[in-house]
């Protein structure tokens, strides 16, 4: 059974069923934007992924109830849940989580860039490397938006409902991440490498 | 690498964007920002180890036994 071409809610059924490779394909479809979303918000990997391991851990203890009926949304439901678990380890930890220092985040390690002159790459590491610690920067609510409109790819709407809060406020919060992220790149002669 | 939709930023309505430099900062213009950016953002995209999806599959299979 060729499981890639298969909907989320079509991995679902066949994961209840006792097909354990869609889970497989599930994990393998969305984890980049689950563990990117999740770690962007605690900023250390080893933590993002114990809290990766736990969302889908009540995934499956959630699909195996019987309790999932968000049929057609799966990836907005996993982010709520990581989403969720991130705010519980916050509020375990009382500390905020736009102040802790960045791990040894090294973007180049993950995606292999190759054929590269060392001063290109020098200057490209340190853009990334900077636009990660401005993003670290912003607001928590704003970071929030951000993170889960890009990585998470959620609708405004999605966004709204997760953060309880309206739809133009999710909006607004969207345009003020850009806004500022805008303003600290200026101050700090900080220019987009694009392509 | 992820690829997105630029999302519709339709401000013209939103009373909370009283900031006077937020509104001179136009749509057209933030949505061209946004643009410039998302290869970048792109960029910060990870992964989670083989030893975390191994881990999870196999509770799964833990207790479908």
């Amino acid at each position: 059974m060729d499981f890639q071409i298969k909907t989320d809610q079509e991995l679902v059924h066949l994961y209840l069923k006792g097909k354990e490779a869609a889970l497989s394909e599930l994990i393998t479809k969305h984890k980049s934007r689950i563990y990117t979303s999740i770690y962007l918000l605690v900023k250390d990997e080893y933590l993002a992924e114990d809290i990766f391991q736990d969302t889908f851990i009540k995934v499956i203890k959630t699909l195996r109830a019987g309790k999932y009926n968000e049929e057609g949304k799966f990836l907005p439901w996993v982010l709520r849940i990581g989403h969720n678990l991130v705010i519980d380890h916050f509020r375990r930890e009382k500390r905020n989580p736009t102040i802790t220092n960045s791990d040894g985040f090294d973007i180049f390690d993950v995606l292999g860039i190759h054929d590269e002159s060392a001063e290109e790459k020098m200057v490209k590491e340190q853009t990334h490397k900077d636009l990660k610690y401005l993003i670290h920067l912003l607001p928590s609510e704003q970071k929030e938006v951000l993170i889960m409109r890009h990585y998470g790819e959620l609708s405004f709407k999605e966004i709204a409902d997760l953060t309880d809060v309206s739809i133009n406020t999710a909006l607004g919060r969207m345009r003020y991440a850009l806004n500022n992220l805008r303003k600290m790149m200026i101050s700090k002669e900080l220019t987009l490498k694009i392509g | 690498m992820i690829e997105t939709t630029t999302p519709n930023l339709n401000f013209t309505s939103n009373n909370n964007l009283e900031d006077p430099e937020m509104i001179t900062f136009s749509e057209v213009n933030i949505n061209k920002f946004y643009d410039a950016l998302k290869p970048s953002l792109n960029l910060l995209i990870k992964q989670p180890s083989e030893k975390v999806i191994v881990n999870i599959l196999n509770f799964s299979r833990s207790i479908s036994n």
